[in-house]
């Protein structure tokens, strides 16, 4: 029975080992990307990492001195570390909108009205309406994950610095990849590029319908159109480190090109819990404080309340929950 | 899903399958064969059990010990009653449609200029026409048992490979069959992506007079994604517990607290209700102290405080991940 289909790299010939959830794949003797259809990809970029062990020693602590120094976090131990490289598509598009609509607000005026005795001023509401119609255009690039995110920490969260630092990238290389970022556990993409493309137009769509809707009350009629000026495909590099701290495990993301602390998880201390327990109590004795001694003013205790619930309310979560996710 | 029974083509062995179930490899040659007579071949994935009984009790104890008035000895004291591992159903469609539309849209004049703006606006019905043309995602839910936390649950399909329903068989665990065969999940996906080109239709017209579409499935798969029903026995009661086996995930867990810890919400509350009760005692009878207005301060608090205290303090579930709740419907 020949039902086996052998893959073979459209470059070097090599024969290929194929996982079914890979959208696009490199090969593992040359490094060519190539596509499901077997044709050779060359949009194939890569953010260059610039961390080693060291660094990321430093920057975790860094980070707990930093983020975390109410709360008394010391003798913390880093348990694991894995770096990724994580796959991106990049859609460039040169994008389109014109939409027609309405904005409605108010405008207050006043007017003086009467004359002699009877004269005094008058403050009405005006509703106005304003027509518009606008254009939006602009050259984008939209970020798509290459996979599912959710199971791997911070990984959407990348996508945006993706966006930002995408201009850094270089043309991937892999005889570079096996010098210098050997021990990367490489991830590949599970939506193809016919995909992202289309998941890519969607989201600019829906980005620029958003934008009109803010910009008006009622839109009349909105049209997209889009030209796609080329797809990426980027593998950013992200660490990830877990780190233990009285017996339990937190977690960290740092993105390995620029040294950032994508997002991190911190315990949340018995010492941290009666702080912000504290900041609560004392806020409402300063509300009352206050509303002593004014006491005569009606509002002064209304806005003293007002203030103290509402940064209780927050005060209040902070000792109340699991731990705490920074970012 | 019924089972069928086939014999492995390289050492003819006997071998079990679902009815979905697009590949399966020989426990005993090791040698993976694809079938061709599924009625269609559904592209069947799973994803492994990756955490054992003991991995995912010590994730889920992680998880529940950052929680304040828990009790610290979680690691030896949590006890688990019951344990199921159940494989669960997920259709992930990737729909493609285009609509045509046609229809009365609104347009508008204005008049009586106003600053800049216009003091009247008139609305009419023109004749408009358009198209949308857009793929999106749906993740589809397929089990008969509606569970909201499995089915909010932000799925993950990192991982996955070809279902092997002896790889089930060997850890033991149920597999949930899919209430969706293939025609239905695409429907199910079909008539999600319609929905929201209604919505953008709605938007854009007044008045829908005509629809033609055009929808395209690009991809469906089946995955069935392994999760453990844990049930515990932890500070004296009973409770209960959903984790991912794939990721380790806490889907959902009831916190279990000991006795100090309700002792100390219930004075907090207290502490924070007595300032409001005693705020609207001195509001009303401000003038008999000659207070006037100090009392409101803490009508306003330390009521909203105490119900904040006894929100969060009484919050006995936690979940580890949650489906954005911006996500496209």
């Amino acid at each position: 029975m020949s039902l086996v289909k052998k893959f073979q790299c459209p470059h070097c010939n090599a024969p290929m080992d194929v996982n079914p959830e890979d959208a696009i794949f490199n090969c593992v003797s040359c490094g060519q990307a190539i596509l499901a259809d077997g044709s050779i990809f060359d949009n194939h970029y890569i953010l260059r990492n610039t961390l080693n062990q060291k660094k990321i020693h430093d920057i975790v602590k860094e980070f707990i001195r930093k983020k975390g120094f109410m709360r008394g976090i010391k003798g913390y131990k880093i348990t694991n570390i894995t770096p990724s490289l994580m796959p991106f598509w990049v859609v460039t598009t040169d994008a389109y909108t014109h939409f027609v609509g309405y904005l409605r607000y108010t405008e207050t005026r006043t007017r003086t009205v009467g004359s002699g005795k009877n004269r005094r001023t008058v403050t009405e509401h005006v509703t106005v309406y304003r027509p518009i119609d606008r254009e939006i255009r602009e050259k984008r690039a939209d970020v798509l994950l290459g996979r599912r995110g959710s199971s791997i920490f911070g990984y959407e969260r990348v996508k945006d610095i993706v966006r930002a630092e995408f201009t850094n990238a270089v043309q991937f290389n892999h005889d570079q990849l096996q010098a210098d970022e050997k021990e990367f556990n490489y991830l590949s993409s599970e939506i193809n590029i016919d995909a992202a493309n289309q998941l890519g137009k969607t989201l600019v769509f829906d980005n620029h319908r958003a934008q009109a809707e803010k910009a008006c009350t009622k839109v009349f009629d909105c049209a997209t159109q889009l030209t796609f000026e080329g797809t990426y495909f980027v593998h950013a590099p992200v660490w990830q480190i877990e780190y233990e701290f009285k017996g339990e495990t937190y977690r960290m993301a740092i993105l390995g090109s620029s040294g950032r602390v994508i997002i991190g998880e911190l315990p949340v201390t018995t010492t941290f819990r009666i702080i912000f327990l504290s900041l609560t109590v004392l806020l409402l004795g300063g509300a009352g404080v206050a509303s002593y001694f004014l006491r005569h003013l009606v509002y002064v205790p209304i806005i003293a309340g007002i203030v103290a619930a509402v940064i209780g309310f927050f005060t209040l979560k902070n000792t109340f929950k699991p731990k705490s996710v920074v970012d | 899903m019924s089972v069928r029974s086939i014999m492995c083509p390289n050492c003819a062995a006997p071998l079990e399958l679902e009815a979905t179930q697009s590949h399966v490899t020989c426990p005993y040659c090791s040698v993976t064969s694809e079938l061709k007579k599924v009625s269609e071949l559904i592209e069947h994935f799973m994803l492994p059990v990756v955490y054992n009984v003991e991995q995912i009790r010590t994730e889920l104890v992680g998880d529940i010990l950052k929680h304040p008035g828990v009790p610290e000895d979680l690691h030896k004291s949590l006890k688990v009653t019951k344990l199921d591992l159940k494989f669960f159903p997920y259709f992930i469609v990737t729909v493609h449609l285009r609509t045509e539309y046609k229809g009365n849209g609104e347009y508008a004049t204005f008049s009586n200029r106003y600053k800049s703006g216009y003091r009247h606006i008139s609305t009419h019905l023109k004749p408009e026409q358009g198209i949308f043309d857009d793929t999106r995602e749906f993740i589809i839910y397929a089990a008969e048992d509606v569970n909201n936390e499995l089915l909010n649950f932000e799925i993950s399909t990192r991982g996955k490979r070809y279902f092997q329903a002896l790889e089930a068989e060997k850890v033991k665990a149920d597999v949930v069959p899919s209430i969706f065969d293939l025609d239905q999940a695409k429907n199910e996906a079909t008539n999600q992506m319609r929905e929201i080109h209604k919505g953008l239709m709605l938007k854009e017209l007044a008045q829908i007079l005509e629809v033609r579409d055009k929808p395209d499935v690009e991809g469906v798969y089946l995955l069935h994604i392994p999760f453990y029903f844990i049930e515990f026995e932890a500070a004296g009661k009973k409770h209960e517990a959903i984790l991912d086996g794939a990721t380790g995930r806490t889907v959902i867990t009831t916190v279990p607290r000991e006795t100090s810890y309700w002792v100390q919400v219930g004075i907090l509350t207290t502490l924070f209700a007595g300032i409001g009760l005693a705020g609207i005692f001195f509001a009303i009878q401000s003038t008999l102290f000659n207070f006037q207005y100090f009392g409101i301060f803490g009508a306003i608090a330390g009521l909203i405080l105490a119900g904040r205290t006894l929100q969060l303090g009484l919050k006995s579930r936690y979940r580890e991940t949650q489906k954005s709740r911006k996500r496209r419907r």
